[in-house]
């Protein structure tokens, strides 16, 4: 015999079921069979159907002409507005990298001290002059020559250039 | 996972098929709008929300994923909406959306001359009691109670949507049908 539906909120949910008119023939059935000897469950299910009936009274109304051209509108500006949302979207993940946070952070500090001490941030004139600097093609020939040495030095035989070893 | 016919239609709203969301607007704008107007008791406000609530759907298209039923994803949308401008409302303290709400009533009832109108009385004032018993119940058993009982929608699906557990869901409805049926017992 089914034990009582009121013992527990989670069996109570089949007599909502009943109420609601949810339950399969067979179970509704049992609910019925047990109902005739349970007064608790009987007076939980008249309660609720009342309940169901009475709220049927409340009905919402009717949903506004303009509606639908309101929302036609609305998602017209969200189409013509999706442009910059893709844009901005595409960049977001660029922006959620620590290392981009992280370059970001020395730039920003890096800008910063070039504005409150333009002078000691200047790299040295002298540096900056070294790289800027002509080469004279002479120093180019001469630097080829030596490099011309080396290679033959390095391709010499053992006999001519003995190791340390033989010494 | 077979896919409801509603999550059919969104997928092919994310490929660019505009005529899927009209069929999705048709098929569930008197459902949200209808639950939105029982949370917030407002008709303006309600279909303010519900313009929102699809707005957020079209908007998601190009992100959304089949991964629950359409009808759990919407009214989670909806339910969230609600419950973001009861707070808000209630922030602000007032009782402005019952007021406005009664000042239509009576513009209805002035301009009703049927020859039912007593019995027409009689309806709107227990709809008016009822809607004050579910306005007085906490949010989520609101919501819980609207989704149950006027979209009729399984335990399972209304614990989806208020992100839940199924028997959490259960204990929300007993409390709340019990609360109603105490307030209520005069008109059975």
């Amino acid at each position: 015999m089914m034990h009582c539906l009121m013992k527990s909120q989670e069996d109570a949910a089949v007599l909502l079921d009943y109420c609601a008119g949810r339950l399969k023939e067979g179970s509704a059935r049992d609910v019925e069979r047990h109902m005739a000897e349970c007064a608790a469950c009987m007076e939980f299910v008249a309660g609720q159907q009342a309940l169901w009936s009475a709220m049927n009274e409340w009905s919402a109304p009717a949903v506004s002409a303009e509606f639908d051209a309101r929302l036609e509108r609305r998602l017209r500006e969200t189409d013509s507005a999706s442009w910059v949302e893709r844009l901005t979207r595409s960049l977001r993940p660029a922006f959620a990298r620590p290392a981009f946070a992280l370059a970001a952070v020395c730039l920003i500090m890096a800008a910063g001290l070039l504005l409150q001490n333009p002078r000691t941030a200047v790299v040295p004139a002298g540096d900056s002059h070294a790289r800027i600097e002509k080469i004279e093609p002479e120093q180019v020939e001469r630097a080829l020559d030596d490099m011309q040495m080396l290679r033959e030095l390095a391709s010499a035989p053992s006999t001519e250039a003995p190791s340390p070893k033989t010494l | 996972m077979a896919l409801d016919a509603d999550a059919q239609l969104m997928l092919r709203v994310k490929e660019g098929d505009e005529a899927s969301f009209a069929l999705l607007l048709d098929k569930h704008r008197s459902s949200v709008i209808h639950f939105l107007y029982r949370m917030v008791q407002n008709r303006a406000i309600s279909e303010e929300l519900a313009q929102e609530v699809f707005l957020r759907v079209y908007r998601s298209r190009e992100t959304y994923e089949a991964t629950a039923k359409f009808t759990t994803w919407l009214f989670r949308i909806a339910t969230h909406a609600a419950l973001n401008w009861l707070r808000d409302r209630k922030q602000e303290r007032s009782q402005e959306s019952l007021d406005e709400e009664s000042d239509d009533r009576r513009v209805r009832h002035v301009a009703d001359r049927s020859p039912l109108v007593e019995q027409r009385m009689v309806a709107e004032v227990k709809a008016e009691e009822i809607r004050r018993a579910v306005a007085a119940l906490p949010e989520k058993q609101r919501a819980a109670v609207l989704m149950h009982k006027y979209e009729e929608m399984e335990y399972a699906q209304i614990a989806a949507v208020l992100s839940c557990s199924e028997s959490a869901v259960k204990s929300l409805l007993f409390r709340a049908y019990e609360t109603l049926r105490a307030r209520l017992s005069h008109m059975a």
